[in-house]
């Protein structure tokens, strides 16, 4: 199934349980509570194990492609991005990992903060979803060859995010990196 | 109730509990005797560790520059004329994590400057959260430590600027974007390297030449620690004036600092074979065929023409201003008939190259 409409269902189907549930009752919210955590740590784990997998690969195999003009940051000129594999598969899982982390400090102000339970459960169980699904789990977890929609560089999920940014795709074809490879954008100094 | 029992019972209550009027009954020596010395004892027990703490860092620092160029050191004296900064001084220490070594006086070169830039070790805390931060945001660097190595050749030895490295692979793409001089080049793989390196230069063909076959095994033994090897004749920080682009001659080595006994020998024989050997052979041989050279040429007429733009722009952006301000100096000293006149004037002049442009597209 498409992960956006499995996302769906389950949102609908765990609005409708957590209707049902008093999460005024202790043990109820000690629970979900317990399932919350639990889950979060299986997410870590997941990402941790992949992180692993991809560190003991240590695929070395070079990889360029051109990123689009980060307008947000003001930049003009799409920059050619050389990576190995390796280097590609860590910065990606670590931004998942980061990910994790950050939805816990929103839940941590939700619940704790606000003293909303609802989300609780919710949270739970995508987060863990998103984990299987994610691209370098396939791949490296469930040993699922890296082509078609698994082809590094990653398409990005699209969606708010891409709206805002305004910017194109990422570029893989000969031209652009050639062009962009000789471009003498490095070497900036900042402060 | 006799004294001694009045005191006793006096020094189970706290010091906060007595009114001014009572300690200032007592003498100096009470007043002290009962006082509570913990948040001092322990404002002074943080202290003393956060001096040890800095202490034991920079002393490791230190011991880190001290073992790369002891075992060097050597080498240097057989190669140089002037073997560190002065006289008395071999390393200079900038800070606790930046130490500096200079040798000069040898054939071919101007001189050898090595730069060490080490970890904050010396401010725990502040390592600790570098290396906190470093893992949530993209823009703090987790701590570590390099040193930059550059030969720099005389102005009057005789071979072609060009860009020619081999680089790691590792954090390619960061080190591209630090180093001016190697976003200007091409990567390519090549099986004559290592897995772990690639070439970044200007024409695939210059290995032949520059890829002495010695480098090889040498490249396999420092795998651990070299990140750059590199000639180069344009700078590591991006141009910004015209005069940045004057070619500069280096051969540039970066590093992370080897700490294994195995490691420091590699550097010591990977050091040995370039000021052994390396440099005079590219001092004397590495001359190319011009057609190779065009290219080269190209990329730098290129980059003279970017910045040529930006200060001709730049130029004529002062020029439009002084204008502006010189016309509002001469209108502010008209008087009403004479700005009038100058209003008609200045009306027809604009008429007239009206009528120009039409009669140019008529």
């Amino acid at each position: 199934m498409n992960p956006a409409v499995s996302n769906l269902v389950i949102m609908l189907v765990m609005m409708q349980v957590s209707k049902r549930l008093d999460f005024e009752d202790p043990f109820i919210l000690l629970c979900v509570r317990v399932l919350y955590v639990s889950c979060t740590v299986l997410t870590l784990l997941v990402y941790l194990y992949t992180r692993q997998l991809i560190i003991k690969k240590n695929d070395l195999t070079t990889l360029k492609f051109v990123e689009p003009a980060n307008t947000m940051a003001g930049e003009t000129e799409s920059k050619l991005n050389v990576t190995t594999v390796k280097d590609y598969d860590l910065k990606q899982i670590q931004s998942s990992i980061k990910g994790v982390f950050t939805g816990v400090a929103m839940m941590g102000f939700m619940h704790l903060y606000m003293k909303y339970a609802n989300p609780l459960l919710m949270q739970s169980i995508s987060p863990l979803k998103g984990a299987f699904e994610a691209n370098l789990v396939q791949i490296h977890v469930f040993g699922k060859p890296a082509s078609g929609d698994l082809k590094r560089p990653f398409k990005a999920a699209g969606g708010f995010m891409s709206m805002l940014g305004g910017a194109g795709d990422i570029k893989t074809d000969k031209a652009s990196i050639e062009k962009a490879e000789v471009s003498g954008t490095g070497g900036v100094k900042e402060e | 109730m006799t004294l001694a029992d009045d005191t006793t019972s006096e020094v189970v209550k706290s010091y906060f509990r007595y009114s001014p009027y009572e300690l200032s009954l007592m003498t100096l020596k009470q007043r002290l005797s009962i006082y509570p010395w913990q948040t001092e004892l322990f404002s002074i027990g943080f202290i003393l560790i956060y001096i040890g703490l800095f202490y034991y860092g920079s002393k490791y620092n230190e011991k880190l520059v001290n073992n790369v160029i002891n075992l060097n050191l050597n080498k240097f004296k057989e190669n140089f004329y002037q073997v560190g900064c002065t006289k008395s001084k071999l390393v200079i220490k900038d800070d606790c994590e930046n130490y500096t070594f200079y040798s000069t006086g040898r054939l071919n070169l101007k001189s050898m400057l090595i730069k060490f830039k080490l970890q904050a070790r010396q401010n725990f805390f502040i390592w600790l959260t570098e290396l906190v931060m470093s893992f949530f945001l993209e823009t703090i660097a987790a701590p570590k430590d390099l040193i930059n190595i550059e030969f720099e050749f005389n102005d009057d030895v005789k071979f072609d600027n060009f860009i020619w490295s081999i680089v790691t692979k590792d954090n390619m793409n960061q080190i591209r974007n630090e180093n001016y001089y190697l976003s200007l080049t091409k990567i390519t793989e090549s099986s004559k390297l290592p897995i772990e390196y690639v070439f970044m230069n200007e024409s695939p063909e210059m290995n032949e030449l520059l890829y002495h076959k010695d480098l090889s095994e040498l490249l396999i033994k420092c795998k651990s620690f070299l990140k750059i090897l590199s000639i180069t004749d344009q700078p590591i920080e991006k141009p910004l004036i015209l005069n940045d682009l004057i070619p500069k001659k280096k051969l540039l080595l970066q590093l992370s600092i080897p700490k294994t006994p195995s490691d420091l020998e590699s550097l010591n024989e990977l050091l040995s074979f370039i000021l052994d050997e390396y440099i005079d052979l590219i001092s004397e041989k590495a001359i190319f065929r011009p057609e190779l050279l065009k290219k080269v040429k190209k990329t730098r007429d290129q980059e003279f023409a970017k910045l040529k733009k930006i200060a001709d722009d730049l130029l004529k952006e002062e020029i439009n201003q002084k204008k502006l301000e010189d016309a509002k100096k001469l209108r502010s000293s008209l008087n009403d008939e004479e700005s009038k006149k100058l209003d008609k004037k200045q009306a027809e002049r604009k008429q007239r190259r009206q009528m120009n442009k039409q009669k140019v597209r008529a």
